[in-house]
């Protein structure tokens, strides 16, 4: 204990707080940071441990719940596809396996970014007590619906072994398409999460939202040819991502390239820019929300 | 809802946030607070509800950034704002320590190390494994203050926990804030409403009111301060032109009888001097004062052998403590002046911690006629032991009184 109490005293730093220091978009803040987050990673993994856990203690289902509303969906798309009622063109591999790949995808965007849009909010117990890198609570949030996200691939396994579908050896690539994906999430959420804190409308009306944002992206039909259709491919910064990825597990050649690299580095601005203002606008956040 | 956005957008441009001014409705929770605390020192800051004692720690800590002024801090700050804050209610409590202890800013093998301790600090025993919503207030009280006060703190700002829990835990807690304070690494920033408390572990104090900083400085003095600002107030006012005191520093008429005195002999100044002639309206229990009150006999009556009477009314409305003057007793003459400056000496002041009016009634020889009655306020008395322990109370005088202890027949009764 003496040891690193020594230690400890050597990286002393002071810090002073005054209205103005946190301001603007120097080079010192992102070092800044960067160092907060790395030194806050067992923190945010605490954080993902305690809400999993907590998610799915006293549940029957348990982590079942975590495939549940792809499985929904799936069906009833299946069913109306089926019987007429919704006209959707024919997929070069089954449809169910065709939408549930699609709806992980998308899942992975839309639970990541209700979850980080509520995290703050959620938590304003800590956030307005005591002082840490509130960027884990946004990032551990992001990490459930990650957890969800590998579930699912374990389904999504199953059901291309019951179809017989072989994925393409392109599916390696497929975690290069994943990752701007999961910045761009996290980048909204980042934004969200504060606009949350201050006007609680912003978390209501996000699943409504969603909802309808799912049926202008390409994930239970797919992509568009026909104008004026096919801008859904173009304009919609998530198309990319859903495209790419049914790409390279079932075609073995991408599409849409050029747009997945304007998306990719989109998501990275995105990214960036949004965890400045998060990091900015924290002590105001911990005024009001 | 809007000024937040506001700021956020303002921040977020790199604009100056223009938070050192005011907007409608909003107000300055703390203003012009200053306070320096070295290492090892303990600071204790009182003040009644909704002071800004909280914002400021919130200050301290980091987690509101002030719009005016700057507060510099050295170390690793931990604040227990709000014990348990953090804590899952679905989960047990062995895995609420490791979260708490993360947000608190301690590794996985710093709290494994310091697992067993915290554990024994709580005292939760069996619990350990039960998720904390099936805990009892106290125990999860104890939990939250085991883990915080486990982490190794520079700076340690606690925020009135120690009013939950047991006797025993509180005794627990404070032992181990001395404990740190004695290590002198530590600094503790401590606010409480219980006095006691703050007088044992802070060596210094600050109390805050409305935002202000009204005091600053040893925390008996503090406290005493914070005990007179807690006492009711009496608001009984008469009309202003009548209640304006003649002097500087002089005492105002605040309640008058009236169609019971004739105003026979008006008063035309009451103020309270210290042992070197200063006129203040504080003062302290061990001093000696003296009540001055300043006449003129207005009428043609001659007041032979009457009465001058000087008493001391505290906030409870009981005439603690007063003087009576015979005219031509005490070497006073038996007519009394056409107009005057009379005084009257209490050596030492002798009364407990109040805010006095003074009462002060002109009499005839009979005693039934008044000449002049009224009481005059505000005189505010400290002494320093503030009493808060129940069946502990403060008479209202503490006269000067000599002691003698013999121990003569203790050592007989020894040999015997």
């Amino acid at each position: 204990m003496e040891t690193s109490r020594a230690e400890y005293t050597k990286h002393i730093q002071e810090v002073v707080y005054t209205p103005d220091a946190h301001l603007g978009f120097g080079w010192h803040v992102w070092r800044e940071m960067a160092r907060e987050l790395i030194q806050s990673r067992e923190l945010m993994w605490r954080l993902f441990l305690r809400d999993l856990s907590a998610r799915y203690r006293q549940s029957v289902f348990g982590y079942v719940w975590a495939v549940m509303p792809a499985i929904v969906t799936v069906v009833t798309f299946t069913y109306l596809k089926s019987s007429g009622t919704l006209p959707i063109g024919e997929t070069n591999i089954p449809y169910p396996a065709y939408v549930l790949l699609g709806m992980s995808v998308w899942q992975l965007f839309a639970t990541g970014l209700t979850r980080t849009t509520q995290s703050l909010v959620q938590a304003r117990d800590i956030i307005t007590k005591i002082n840490f890198a509130r960027e884990t609570l946004v990032l551990a949030a992001f990490g459930e619906s990650i957890f969800n996200f590998l579930i699912r691939i374990v389904l999504i396994g199953v059901v291309f072994a019951w179809f017989r579908v072989v994925p393409a050896w392109t599916i390696i690539f497929v975690p290069f398409v994943l990752i701007p994906l999961a910045l761009m999430t996290v980048g909204f959420g980042f934004i969200l999460s504060i606009a949350n804190g201050v006007f609680r409308d912003i978390g209501n009306s996000l699943t409504l939202v969603l909802t309808f944002a799912m049926f202008l992206t390409p994930v239970i039909y797919p992509p568009p040819t026909q104008w004026p259709k096919v801008l859904i491919n173009y304009l919609n910064p998530i198309s990319p991502f859903i495209i790419a990825t049914r790409d390279l597990i079932t075609k073995g050649t991408l599409s849409q390239p050029d747009e997945l690299l304007w998306v990719s580095v989109f998501s990275l601005i995105v990214f960036l820019v949004a965890w400045r203002i998060f990091h900015l606008a924290m002590p105001r956040i911990a005024e009001r929300v | 809802m809007w000024y937040g956005f506001h700021d956020i957008l303002r921040d977020t441009a790199g604009l100056r946030s223009q938070s050192d001014r005011l907007r409608r409705k909003e107000f300055w929770a703390v203003d012009d607070v200053s306070f320096e605390l070295k290492k090892g020192e303990t600071l204790g800051i009182i003040g009644p509800n909704g002071a800004g004692k909280t914002t400021l720690l919130k200050m301290l800590n980091g987690i509101i950034i002030p719009d005016k002024g700057n507060l510099r801090i050295k170390g690793r700050v931990g604040a227990l704002i709000q014990i348990g804050a953090g804590f899952h209610p679905q989960l047990t409590g062995r895995e609420n320590i490791y979260i708490n202890g993360a947000i608190l800013g301690m590794g996985k093998r710093e709290i494994d190390k310091k697992f067993d301790a915290i554990v024994e600090f709580a005292d939760i025993g069996d619990f350990l494994d039960t998720p904390v919503k099936h805990y009892s207030s106290g125990m999860f009280v104890r939990l939250g203050f085991a883990v915080a006060i486990h982490c190794e703190l520079d700076i340690l700002v606690v925020d009135e926990i120690l009013a939950v829990g047991d006797t025993a835990f509180r005794r627990k807690s404070s032992e181990r804030m001395k404990e740190l304070i004695m290590d002198g690494n530590t600094s503790i920033i401590l606010v409480s409403h219980n006095m006691q408390t703050v007088e044992a572990i802070a060596d210094r104090a600050i109390l805050l009111n409305g935002g202000k900083m009204l005091y600053s400085g040893n925390v008996n003095d503090v406290v005493a301060e914070y005990d007179l600002l807690m006492r009711p107030r009496h608001r009984e006012r008469v009309g202003a032109s009548q209640g304006a005191p003649l002097k500087k520093g002089g005492l105002e008429l605040v309640k008058k009888y009236d169609g019971y005195a004739g105003d026979e002999v008006s008063i035309r100044g009451v103020w309270l001097e210290s042992a070197d002639g200063e006129c203040r309206t504080r003062f302290s229990s061990n001093e000696d004062v003296a009540v001055c009150v300043s006449y003129k006999n207005c009428s043609n009556i001659t007041i032979q052998h009457g009465f001058v009477w000087v008493t001391f009314i505290n906030e409870y409305n009981v005439n603690c403590m007063g003087a009576r003057l015979r005219l031509g007793e005490h070497g006073t003459p038996s007519i009394l002046p056409e107009s005057c400056i009379l005084r009257v000496w209490f050596r030492p002041l002798q009364l407990a911690t109040s805010n006095y009016k003074i009462a002060i009634h002109f009499f005839d020889k009979t005693f039934l006629v008044p000449y002049s009655t009224g009481h005059y306020g505000y005189v505010k008395v400290v002494n320093d032991i503030p009493t808060i322990t129940p069946g502990v109370k403060s008479p209202v005088c503490w006269p000067p009184c000599e002691w003698n202890l013999d121990t003569s027949l203790g050592k007989e009764d020894r040999k015997t």
